[in-house]
């Protein structure tokens, strides 16, 4: 009985979540043109500087030499990412401006269950997004991977996103008992952009930047899901399990600083602004 | 006076907050460093001979750089009235404002050049840090060479940016659009690639804005030309400011007009 | 000359953006009023909400355009001499966010006394003696987010006198005050006209502040002045009639009868009160009547008459109904 309450509870959540995105029809509009504008970017400047569809340069660090799939493939993962990073934590973030958050949290509903309802949402409008880029990144850039190691990659990106969603809760558990999280969430944004490897192989960073990606799970899941496309499971044994691994320790992270959070929320409380 | 009241107030407002300012230039650095290194990856190095041909600037750093700060700034002033404005009519300090013996539109390009100007701090740093991350070759004689259409440029954008002050008086919510729009002029204006790759009836829409022009004299200046190997550009500068500023005024008369039938910022 | 005249003024809104070519639809927010406020008068405008107040006095602010009709504030026409009315004016909007809560309150005053053409000699000491009459003096340089909404509300009122304006606008200037803030303001209003013979507009919904406070009054409702008068002279009206209040727990009937108005309702209590003028031999009638549509009636008193039974004598309805 107690677990379908709080079924029912996550259910709510979610739904609530749901109906407020979509509720800025805009900012959906403009949230799927920047999948494009990056893409397309992409395109351009490619084909601007070598004139060529591909890099031999880009094959020799990465092994893709279409440079326009390896930019769909870590914009997909950075998509994903940001949206349990910033997406999450601004979600939280919002609702304790609006004053709605202090609610949420007076109801006998565990705590993590509505950061988990946060989750849900996220993770669906993240699949929705996808399905709607990959078919016309498909038709309109001629993006061109083997499908059968792309659903193959799949459930890697899913192990990703679990150390991802560790990450956006130990920040979002940070952030509420900041001063101005605004700003404080724009920076880690924005590392988290930088670090990704989304547009770019980490291996150019310079050397302590290289450390700190690999570090966080985002380029790390870039490029097992990368490597799985290209290669399949086998050859990409290394990057699958290293994933694994920080996937897990984010995981206790989140969860630690979750119970942290929920400590610190009843003996400090919950600032209103 | 009015001006130096408003640019006060926004710059207290926005350098009050130290980690609001880091993590402004941050955005700067971090969007502009994607596209920089996809660009070296994807060459193997930094020089692009296709690049050159094209543009007369082989060094990818380096027009990247230039292009994409001019961009920052350019869209500021549109920023300006779309945030801006719009954060104002929320809380209810634009009426306080319209509501003083002031004219309106020195309010506004009072709030527009305070942002131009904030940002154009924030750009100067990031430049700075361009420069020394991917080591781009540099004089004072250059810099000092490029003031005068940099000037030239900022008047441009203002102007620019002048043509959303009136709507957003009416609409507040053009918000969104206005975002499409800013990275929209990423690809009109060649900020990351050279035009040439665009379709020739795109390459002729581009020349409508400031910052095509404004991004191709300085990069002209910067591999060592002179203002009259780029005059062209220049005169297309030049002839779109007054067209911008008067356009952006009519438009404002427009809807300062009908704001005051129908109240400020109210649909 | 009077400090404001009004002259028939009406203001209708477009319900959508009238676009060149586009037909709209329009709603009438004012329907035609006329008043006169003399110099050093404290005129009140009450009504109950959306009954055209902020609209009027965001016209007689040069803030909105008026449909029809003319006004003249201190001489200057509303529509032709804008600047010349702002430079002598001043508004207290409604709400509490007319100012800006990331600068501190000398900040605010420093920036409002340069839009509004302060010299700079005089500046410093207006500001000063403004942010010491409105008790903000020790404060001042804290930002105004740290401000508690009563030390809002004084530093809203010291803004509006930064330019020294002969007229004075304020938009129900009590509106969501404690207690102790609202009992300032009032104070602090009456004592601008008294002692500095300001022209004062307020606009309120609270009739006692209206009673206790203006000169004279206005009752604005539906966009239409139904009265006009001094507050003793408006009372005139009711008073040979008794006023009664009844209040009553639970269920209200949907029709009330006599010409008794809803005055006052508590959703957490429940109780509902009711007020009008009822006579002696009516008094029992109206409490069988009640009974008998299974009202719970808590108490029946006799009332002195105030302006809300002025106010439901003309219209029938409570003020905040």
């Amino acid at each position: 009985m107690e677990a379908i309450n709080e079924l029912r509870a996550l259910y709510g959540v979610a739904v609530k979540n749901w109906r407020i995105f979509t509720s800025y029809k805009l900012w959906l509009v403009s949230d799927v043109m920047m999948g494009f504008f990056f893409v397309g970017q992409a395109l351009l400047i490619g084909i601007g500087l070598t004139g060529e569809r591909n890099s031999r340069a880009l094959q020799q660090i990465t092994g893709y030499a279409d440079y326009v799939t390896f930019a769909v493939l870590g914009f997909m993962v950075l998509g994903f990412g940001l949206t349990f990073l910033s997406g999450f934590v601004w979600s939280v973030v919002d609702e304790l401006y609006a004053g709605t958050l202090e609610y949420s949290f007076a109801a006998p509903m565990r705590r993590i269950t509505f950061f988990m309802g946060n989750v849900l949402t996220r993770l669906f409008l993240s699949f929705l997004y996808m399905s709607v880029y990959v078919p016309i990144f498909i038709l309109l850039f001629d993006v061109r991977f083997n499908f059968l190691n792309f659903v193959k990659a799949l459930p890697f990106l899913l192990i990703g996103a679990v150390g991802m969603i560790g990450l956006g809760m130990a920040a979002a558990g940070l952030v509420l008992y900041l001063k101005d999280p605004g700003p404080f969430i724009t920076i880690l944004e924005m590392l988290v952009f930088a670090l990704s490897g989304a547009m770019y192989p980490i291996s150019i960073l310079p050397m302590g930047l290289q450390v700190l990606a690999k570090a966080l799970p985002y380029a790390p899941t870039s490029e097992a899901v990368r490597k799985i496309v290209a290669y399949g499971y086998t050859a990409s044994v290394n990057e699958i399990s290293y994933l694994m691994l920080l996937s897990g320790f984010y995981a206790i992270i989140g969860y630690l600083s979750y119970k942290w959070s929920e400590k610190q929320a009843r003996t400090v409380g919950l600032k209103s602004y | 006076m009015i001006l130096s009241a408003v640019v006060e107030k926004e710059f207290r407002m926005f350098f009050r907050y130290p980690l609001r300012v880091i993590s402004s230039i941050l955005v700067g650095i971090v969007f502009l460093l994607q596209f920089v290194f996809f660009g070296q990856a994807v060459l193997g190095g930094r020089y692009s001979a296709l690049l050159e041909v094209s543009t007369g600037m082989g060094d990818y750093p380096t027009y990247a750089l230039i292009g994409y700060v001019l961009w920052w700034v350019s869209v500021s002033p549109m920023e300006a009235y779309v945030w801006g404005v719009r954060r104002e009519l929320q809380r209810g300090t634009f009426e306080m404002n319209i509501l003083s013996p002031a004219k309106i539109v020195e309010l506004l390009s009072g709030l527009a050049i305070s942002w131009l100007l904030m940002d154009s701090v924030l750009m100067m740093i990031v430049f700075a840090i361009g420069v020394v991350i991917f080591a781009i070759p540099l004089t004072l004689l250059i810099i000092l060479k490029s003031l005068p259409i940099v000037v030239a440029s900022l008047i441009a954008f203002l102007g620019f940016g002048f043509v959303f002050a009136g709507l957003v008086m009416m609409l507040k919510n053009i918000g969104p659009f206005a975002q499409i729009f800013e990275f929209a002029m990423l690809f009109f204006s060649g900020v990351f690639f050279p035009l040439n790759v665009m379709p020739k009836a795109m390459i002729a829409f581009s020349k409508l804005f400031p910052l095509t022009h404004a991004a191709a004299v300085v990069r002209g200046l910067f591999v060592g030309k002179g203002y009259l190997e780029v005059w062209g550009e220049v005169a297309w500068l030049l002839v779109l400011i007054p067209v911008y500023w008067g356009i952006g005024y009519l438009i404002f008369k427009w809807a300062e007009r009908i704001t005051r039938v129908i109240g400020y910022g109210g649909y | 000359m009077y400090a404001i005249e009004v002259n028939n003024l009406k203001k209708y809104y477009p319900k959508k953006i009238p676009f060149p070519f586009r037909k709209v639809e329009w709603i009438e927010a004012v329907k035609g009023i006329s008043f006169k406020v003399k110099k050093g008068e404290l005129f009140g405008f009450l009504g109950p909400n959306g009954a055209g107040k902020t609209t009027t006095i965001k016209m007689l602010t040069t803030l909105l355009e008026p449909t029809d009709g003319s006004a003249r504030i201190l001489g200057y026409d509303i529509r032709e001499n804008t600047r010349e009315i702002r430079r002598r004016i001043n508004l207290v909007a409604e709400g509490e966010r007319t100012l800006y809560w990331r600068l501190s309150g000398y900040e605010n005053l420093k920036y409002f006394a340069r839009i509004y053409y302060v010299s700079k000699e005089e500046e410093r000491e207006r500001i000063e003696s403004l942010l010491k009459l409105v008790g903000l003096w020790e404060k001042r340089n804290d930002l105004v987010m740290n401000y508690s909404r009563g030390m809002k509300q004084r530093l809203a009122i010291a803004k509006a006198l930064v330019n020294d304006p002969k007229v004075l606008f304020l938009d129900e200037p009590t509106l969501g005050l404690d207690v102790q803030s609202s009992i300032f303001v009032r104070e602090f209003v009456r004592k601008l006209v008294d002692e500095q013979g300001k022209t004062v507009l307020l606009t309120t919904h609270y009739m006692a502040e209206a009673e206790q406070l203006c000169d004279r009054i206005a009752i604005i409702d539906h966009g239409k002045i139904i009265a006009l008068d001094t507050p003793d002279n408006l009372k005139k009206l009711v008073m040979n009639e008794d006023a009664v209040e009844i209040r009553l727990k639970g269920n209200v009937p949907e029709e009330t009868p006599w010409r008794l108005a809803i005055v006052e309702r508590d959703m957490e209590s429940n109780v509902t009160v009711l007020r009008g003028p009822v006579d002696e031999e009516e008094l029992s009638k109206v409490v069988e009547w009640l009974v008998r549509r299974k009202a719970k009636i808590i108490s029946v008193e006799q009332k002195e008459p105030t302006l809300e039974d002025v106010f439901i004598r003309l219209t029938g309805r409570g003020l905040r109904d």
